[in-house]
């Protein structure tokens, strides 16, 4: 593990990386206190404004089919967006480091059988494996993250287990075994630690796809279901009015690009930093 | 290279066995399963269910009907729609002509385009097109695809009218190329453009990778024009990679496809996955799945298939 000063300093040289950062700070906070920065209730239906213009009648960015307010109800699904995301790349870092160590480690049976099951799931297109999910259980915010979830450790799997098998000959290892350590210590204690880098920039990038697939699914009618409002299901019937009112479309999806962007580039800007082979 | 060939082909039995098990356990998940629709019909007697039980095989150990199941899908037979009754394979194969025009048009679009993207950005590492092309790429991967689709409808079908808003050709109207291309460039631009972004990131780093060896440097020491060290030392060897890419990308052009055919309304076999779901047609839902899937597996097979006799190195590794 590099010295986190350095680190540090290389990550917040990158401008664009640094930019992320403040930017997923800022957006956490704004979700977090949605309730009390909202102007209004967004689920409060008001039929007279309904697509008021943006700046029209107190409706900053504007009104959709149903007069509710866009500005409230992109702050409120913030917190759906975010949430679903930030823990969806938590269950993606546990089941994916926890089956790529054992798959690793252990080799044999337990390997084949781990990367046969990632084999599967990575040869479905992911979207329609998750409208079927979301499809055959309840869509409810919890439903939502499990399939999100359950559908992206691959990734941190397959690198874990990488992680692993060059690591557990080295002598370092060797000399736990030989100190009498068991599996469980060797993977938490020797093993683990040293994946924590590349862990850490597979969570960030997580979330950004994560939120992706929310977005699509919620957009597809079969995320986050109204009248809980999430940025994907405010563009759910957009298309019918999108030439007439905008507004309604190009905020949620601004939104989401936002979000998705600033985690990619914290991402990118993590890996840079952690990579030992680059200079101070 | 026979060898390579049969070796592979093995491999992908147990992916196939996993898939297809995957698909049957989705079956039997799916709420209602088969038997739903004859629920709905309140002149069915509970004997009546209990025999359409037994004609369909439901009244078999688990093990038994997914063996059935699977040795039907081996010969192609997907089963019946829940809906109209009719076969999944009929349905599916009206739809696909429709998405192989949307996917194969984004998927030139994207290799051209990302290619030489890539490949610009590497040469002229650090210069201000690179840094805008990796920016731009990271942009692409990040905007979802069907706001971005939304946009190009708010723009070039509302604002500019360039373009119709959504459908493959207009209703009613006679058959023209014209017709099809002014529908097609909506769509085919917005998920073409979209897959740009890998491919062009893919691009840059294979290049940059291939700079960085000894025989490039070899090459450019013993006096070899720039342009010959590019093409015949660089080039080459950087692009061998990515055919791998290609086969690996039809995940991700299925995923986009279905988003960018619900956009624009076009009738492809994404729009089909989405009406079947709002219609709980359970068996056109698996069917696709494993359909795609299928494809999606073939797709990687060829393409390493491709990679192995382009690169000695791996057929004989």
């Amino acid at each position: 593990m590099l010295d986190r000063s350095i680190v540090w300093r290389r990550f917040t040289r990158n401008r664009l990386a640094s930019a992320g950062a403040v930017v997923v700070l800022l957006l956490v906070a704004l979700a977090a206190l949605a309730p009390w920065v909202a102007p209004r209730d967004p689920l409060y239906i008001d039929m007279d404004h309904k697509f008021a213009r943006p700046g029209e009648a107190g409706f900053v960015l504007g009104a959709d089919e149903l007069g509710r307010d866009v500005l409230s109800r992109l702050l409120h699904a913030g917190r759906v967006s975010l949430a679903v995301g930030l823990i969806t790349a938590v269950i993606a870092v546990l089941v994916g480091s926890v089956l790529g160590a054992v798959a690793g480690f252990y080799g044999g049976a337990a390997d084949t059988l781990i990367m046969r099951v990632v084999d599967v799931l990575l040869s479905m297109p992911t979207i329609f494996l998750l409208l079927a999910l979301s499809a055959f259980l309840k869509p409810t915010m919890l439903t939502i993250t499990l399939i999100i979830g359950l559908n992206s450790w691959m990734s941190v799997a397959r690198m874990v287990r990488g992680q692993v098998l060059s690591l557990k000959e080295q002598e370092f290892v060797l000399a736990a075994r030989a100190a009498g350590a068991g599996a469980r210590r060797l993977i938490l204690r020797q093993l683990m630690p040293n994946a924590v880098a590349p862990v850490l920039v597979a969570a960030t990038l997580t979330v950004a796809t994560a939120i992706l697939l929310e977005s699509s699914l919620s957009y597809l009618g079969h995320g986050i279901q109204p009248p809980t409002a999430s940025w994907g299901n405010m563009l759910n019937n957009a298309q019918t009015y999108v030439l007439y009112a905008p507004w309604v479309a190009v905020y949620p999806g601004a939104m989401i690009s936002l979000t998705v962007l600033s985690f990619n580039f914290a991402g990118d800007g993590l890996r840079d930093a952690l990579d030992p082979r680059l200079g101070p | 290279m026979a060898v390579y060939v049969v070796r592979r082909l093995l491999q992908a039995i147990p992916l196939l066995v996993g898939l297809s098990f995957a698909g049957f356990v989705l079956l039997r998940l799916a709420p209602g399963g088969p038997m739903a629709v004859y629920a709905q019909n309140p002149s069915m007697s509970e004997a009546d269910m209990r025999r359409i039980e037994r004609i369909l095989g439901l009244d078999r150990p688990i093990h038994v009907q997914y063996l059935k199941w699977a040795a039907g899908m081996a010969r192609g037979e997907l089963g019946y729609s829940y809906r109209t009754g009719r076969p999944v394979g009929e349905i599916i194969r009206e739809r696909v002509p429709a998405t192989l025009e949307l996917m194969g048009v984004a998927y030139l679009i994207a290799i051209t385009l990302g290619l030489t993207t890539g490949i610009v950005s590497a040469v002229r590492r650090h210069s201000l097109f690179d840094y805008a092309a990796t920016t731009g790429a990271m942009v692409g991967l990040s905007v979802p695809t069907f706001w971005f689709g939304l946009l190009v409808i708010i723009v070039f079908a509302g604002g500019l009218r360039w373009i119709p808003s959504g459908g493959i050709a207009t209703l009613g109207a006679p058959f023209s190329l014209w017709d099809r291309f002014i529908h097609l460039i909506g769509p085919a631009s917005v998920l073409g453009l979209w897959m740009t972004a890998t491919w062009s990131r893919y691009a840059r780093s294979s290049v940059l990778e291939v700079v960085g060896q000894d025989y490039i440097r070899t090459a450019r020491a013993k006096g070899l024009r720039g342009r010959t060290v590019l093409l015949r030392h660089t080039l080459r060897n950087a692009l061998i990679p990515l055919i791998t890419l290609a086969g690996l990308e039809f995940r991700n052009l299925f995923g986009g496809a279905l988003v960018t055919e619900t956009v624009f309304s076009w009738p492809g076999v994404g729009r089909l996955y989405l009406d079947s779901l709002n219609y709980q047609d359970y068996a056109v839902i698996l069917g696709l799945l494993l359909v795609t899937s299928l494809t999606v597996v073939a797709g990687s097979l060829l393409a390493d298939i491709g990679y192995a006799a382009a690169d000695p190195r791996i057929r004989l590794g």
